[in-house]
């Protein structure tokens, strides 16, 4: 997790996280509803983190929990509706701070590998080139780029560059993929599901690859899932979100062996074991998530939640510090933009919350 | 069954029915496709051999096609001098067929390609631009569209006044709807794939974004139903002559030409459906080479 | 049950419900012929469960469908498809029809397009139910409220009325399985049906799978290409890669104990309990084009520990335990 050399770019030093997110919100309008009520679709909701340089966070959660709408949020791909975005020191998405150009050349992203995540007109090398010509570049140059990360990626320049997305099989794409996202030179990579559509056996080059490549470009990932074995494998803080809300964050050893939040808790015993030996009982979590349209007030994981209490159902629990017995919510975010990287295990639960009026309040 | 099946078993052996050789980019498959495709072959020829007529008539017209002559009335196809006879007038057919066909091109295909552009580019817009720049164009578009064509044509056509100009305008503006329509639609399909989110990341302009990525796969789609429209312009055009709306007497038009050789129909039969024939093959061999573009452009991968 | 070539076998309580024997199974795509299931044979017992593992191209799928005979009409079956005494490459269309639904059923990964979105889940459940049971429409309807129930669909007397898109992905999932399940079938067809899934809607379709194969006493082949989800519900399991099995036996063995380099490799390159950022075992290079087929063991090129005498020809199947068979020479230690 550390800076392997001095980056030129770096403005903010090495305390300076890479990114901050404060508060950020995403509501859709959905059609349905009164006449004169708006439905609204809360995909994100509230959410704020800080990334450190080198760092990697992963984001776990199931469909519909946001967090690919937080990946095209964080990029400014998707305008939020409230909260601030802060990128090494400077603001993003406001006239004064960070330009969306050099934001684009900074942070970048990796796509789910789909049929629809390659141009499948364009040959590879024009797609790698086409970042460096939007740039500026010429195309002899961005070409010669191109070529080079292919290599990087592990896939021959020679055969590949004049070949076209339908001739490449599902973990050569994915590694198109993550070469077009570092033809800009990135410091930031965020990742949805890079590894999700891909064969087993194809996924453990990819990560592979991705650690590789973490290592020798010092890049900084946040990297989405909703694979919790890959989550852990590869992050070094974990949050998990639930319904567009965070729910649990920490350091990724800390969430695997003392999950705190019973959503996470769920989550983490819903994994199959490759061990005939060890099969599951029952299921962990019954019913399906509710939907994210107009989330009724309190806790969301209320309704599938096996410790829930009237005060959940009322109170929308804050993330707390867990194991902090005075209670009361964590100033977490301003203590992790002092440093460089947080590792506070943070939890939005009325049982970790020692304040709350649950029965297990603070024993949690 | 069958194509569901075969397609679940090829993306079961996923993606690697690698070609032998190396791969051709779409364009060039489209380009084989239309060559290998009989439709393509044969309309394209006789599309070909009518323009070759029309636009080289002041070289192959054996006489001059304002000519009347009382005497030379109405005589048959085959006479000396006049292989395709002469109309009621005394005027040379083949001459007057050859520079008709240039008023009738003109008419028909003329605001085809120029409801291409505008149509085109503005469906374009809408379909990536999304939300309000969406609203205001598609909308705009609706109140064009709500006309039956020959209606919205023949009325406007009827309030512009009669002339080749005002006639092509109405034209134009009659395909302009239905062409952003389709662009529209093709834009906003591929403006939520994935790979347009990623060059839109890449900090491209929108401009350069829309012509790499998104043209291409526009194109398609609003080439091939421009194809078949302009095989209505041309029936359109023929008709706003026919009406009287369109070319102005004595100049030569197809459409006009069958309007005024109605009379003759009992005299000379041949000579009066001489027009619609050609208007005919006209418009036929036009939709056949609509048809085989559709059949090209879908290039299953 | 194991996978079986041409040993006999001895002394059998009763015939296997699935009974298949030299599959082939070859596309006919632009004058070519492409074979996707080579020489394929396995039997299945009631009331078990097999699982099927591999990548894609492996040609699992196919497979699945050639079981029920729904593949289209440029696939040429060749071998022997026995169910419950059936020959089903024999049997004429409207035979299979009858036998479809009735003896074995299918269930799909994505059941949005299992379900056609014009009707509701009950009118489709019942249609089924009338075709094939000659139920009338009252008792239809009961008997799909019933259905509703066992794969434990919340409020099913609601949910009887509801259009497939209005449920969710997990909702739906069940319906499918309740439509399945409508006429009891005795086999009962699963290909990836949680794959599209999120992991904690995953493992109650799994755990409901299995007590409803126990319940009702149904066999059950389910394919995967996640072994873990073979570990949770199998008896059997079948590993196949590009188009045959290279690895088979009771799920405890294959799995404590894999013998085939490509089942090692898969086990050694899965994510599960490594600390984090370790370099993994992948296995390089990719699953192979069906077009392109060599001579010899399909994994050669993939395989660490090749030789030529593996490209020489085909594997046989080595026994490791008496239903245990893997088909690689290093599969038993000689």
């Amino acid at each position: 997790m550390s800076l392997a050399a001095a980056d030129s770019r770096d403005r903010g030093g090495r305390a300076q996280p890479m990114l901050i997110a404060r508060a950020l919100k995403k509501y859709f309008p959905v059609r349905g509803g009164g006449f004169l009520t708006r439905s609204h679709l809360h995909a994100v909701d509230d959410v704020s983190f800080s990334l450190g340089k080198g760092e990697t966070i992963g984001i776990v959660g199931e469909s519909g929990c946001g967090k690919s709408t937080l990946a095209r949020v964080v990029l400014n791909l998707i305008h939020r509706d409230a909260g601030e975005l802060i990128f090494d020191g400077e603001a993003v998405g406001t006239s004064d701070g960070i330009t969306l150009r050099d934001l684009r050349k900074s942070a970048q992203m990796v796509f789910q590998d789909s049929h629809a995540s390659l141009n499948p007109r364009l040959s590879i090398e024009d797609t790698l080139a086409f970042g460096p010509m939007a740039h500026g570049a010429k195309r002899r140059e961005a070409v010669a780029r191109a070529l080079h990360l292919l290599n990087l990626v592990g896939l021959d320049p020679r055969r590949y560059a004049v070949c076209y997305p339908h001739e490449l099989s599902g973990g050569q794409r994915q590694r198109v993929n993550i070469a077009r996202a570092l033809s800009l030179e990135p410091r930031l990579v965020v990742m949805d599901e890079p590894v999700s559509a891909l064969d087993k056996s194809v996924e453990a080059q990819v990560l592979n690859l991705l650690i590789d490549l973490r290592q020798r470009l010092s890049l900084t990932y946040l990297f989405i899932s909703h694979d919790l074995n890959v989550v852990r494998f590869i992050s070094d803080r974990v949050m998990v979100m639930y319904l567009g809300r965070v729910v649990e964050i920490g350091a990724a050893d800390t969430i695997f062996r003392r999950a705190a939040h019973p959503y996470t808790q769920g989550l983490l015993a819903s994994r199959l074991a490759m061990d005939p030996d060890k099969r599951i009982a029952a299921p962990p979590l019954s019913g399906d998530p509710p939907s994210p349209i107009d989330p009724a007030p309190g806790c969301r994981f209320a309704g599938r939640c096996p410790f829930v209490e009237e005060v959940c159902r009322v109170v929308t629990p804050e993330l707390v510090r867990h194991g902090d017995k005075t209670g009361g919510k964590a100033d977490h975010l301003a203590h992790s933009e002092r440093a460089h990287s947080d590792m506070t295990h943070s939890v939005a639960c009325h049982m970790a919350d020692a304040a709350s009026s649950h029965s297990r309040a603070g024993n949690a | 069954m069958v194509d569901v099946s075969l397609t679940a078993a090829l993306s079961d052996i996923g993606e690697h029915t690698i070609a032998p050789s190396r791969s051709r980019g779409y364009w060039a498959t489209v380009r084989c496709n239309l060559r290998r495709d009989p439709r393509a072959v044969g309309g394209g020829l006789v599309l070909l051999l009518l323009v070759i007529g029309v636009v080289g008539a002041p070289l192959i017209a054996p006489a001059d096609p304002y000519h009347a002559s009382i005497l030379a009335r109405l005589k048959p196809i085959g006479t000396p001098g006049h292989l395709l006879g002469t109309d009621e007038l005394g005027r040379d057919m083949l001459s007057r067929l050859l520079y008709g066909g240039q008023s009738t091109f003109l008419m028909g295909v003329a605001p085809v390609l120029i409801a291409f552009l505008i149509g085109g580019t503005l469906g374009l817009v809408a379909g990536y631009g999304g939300g309000a720049i969406n609203m205001m164009i598609m909308r705009a578009m609706d109140v064009l569209y709500a006309f039956p064509s020959v209606l919205l044509a023949v009325a406007l056509s009827g309030a512009l006044g009669s002339g080749i100009g005002n006639a092509m305008l109405a034209l134009t503006l009659v395909f302009i709807a239905p062409i952003a329509r389709v662009a529209e639609s093709a834009a906003t399909e591929i403006s939520h794939l994935d790979f347009v989110d990623a060059a839109r990341a890449s900090g491209a302009s929108a401009v350069t974004v829309v012509r790499v990525h998104v043209l291409g796969h526009v194109l398609g789609p609003v080439i091939v139903y421009a194809s078949s429209l302009s095989s209505l312009g041309i029936v359109l055009a023929a008709g706003l002559s026919f009406l009287g709306l369109g070319v102005i007497p004595p100049r030569p038009d197809w459409g006009l030409m069958l309007s005024t050789l109605r009379q003759s129909i009992y005299i000379q039969p041949m000579i009066a459906a001489l027009p619609g024939v050609l208007i005919f093959l006209t418009s036929i061999s036009l939709n056949m080479v609509s048809d085989a573009l559709r059949d090209a452009t879908m290039v299953k991968k | 049950m194991a996978a079986t070539q041409t040993l006999s076998r001895v002394d059998l309580p009763a015939a296997p419900l699935v009974d298949v024997e030299n599959l082939n199974v070859t596309f006919r795509r632009d004058g070519r012929a492409i074979p996707v299931v080579r020489d394929l044979s396995f039997s299945l017992d009631a009331g078990k469960v097999l699982c099927i593992i591999g990548e894609s191209g492996s040609g699992k799928s196919v497979t699945l469908r050639a079981v029920m005979r729904l593949l289209g009409k440029s696939a040429r079956l060749d071998g022997r498809v026995n169910l419950a005494g059936h020959d089903m490459l024999a049997l004429s269309e409207r035979k299979l029809s009858e036998l479809r639904g009735a003896l074995v059923a299918m269930i799909f990964q994505e059941p949005m397009t299992a379900f056609d979105p014009v009707y509701t889940i009950g009118q489709q459940i019942g249609e089924t139910l009338r075709r094939h049971n000659g139920m009338g429409g009252r008792a239809a309807r009961a008997r799909a409220k019933e259905l509703l129930d066992l794969v434990q669909i919340p409020r099913a007397a609601s949910r009887i009325d509801a259009y497939p898109h209005e449920l969710s992905g997990g909702l739906r999932q069940r319906a499918m399985i309740a439509l399945a399940l409508s006429c009891r079938p005795a086999l009962l067809l699963a290909d990836e049906p949680t794959t599209a899934l999120d992991a904690t809607v995953q493992i109650q379709i799994l755990l409901l799978l299995r007590s409803l194969q126990r319940e009702l006493g149904m066999a059950m082949i389910f394919v995967t290409h996640d072994l873990s989800v073979a570990a949770e519900i199998a008896d059997d399991v079948a590993v196949m890669y590009a188009g045959r099995f290279v690895e088979t036996g009771p799920v405890t063995d294959l799995l404590h104990r894999p013998r085939h380099p490509y089942t090692v490799g898969m086990m050694a390159s899965s994510v599960g309990d490594k600390p984090p950022g370790a370099h993994l075992d992948a296995i390089p290079g990719q699953p192979p084009d069906p077009e392109s087929i060599l001579p010899g063991c399909s994994f050669a090129q993939r395989c660490a520990q090749v030789s030529d005498a593996c490209l020489a020809g085909l594997p046989p199947a080595l026994w490791i335990t008496p239903e245990h068979a893997a088909r690689c020479i290093r599969a038993v230690p000689s």
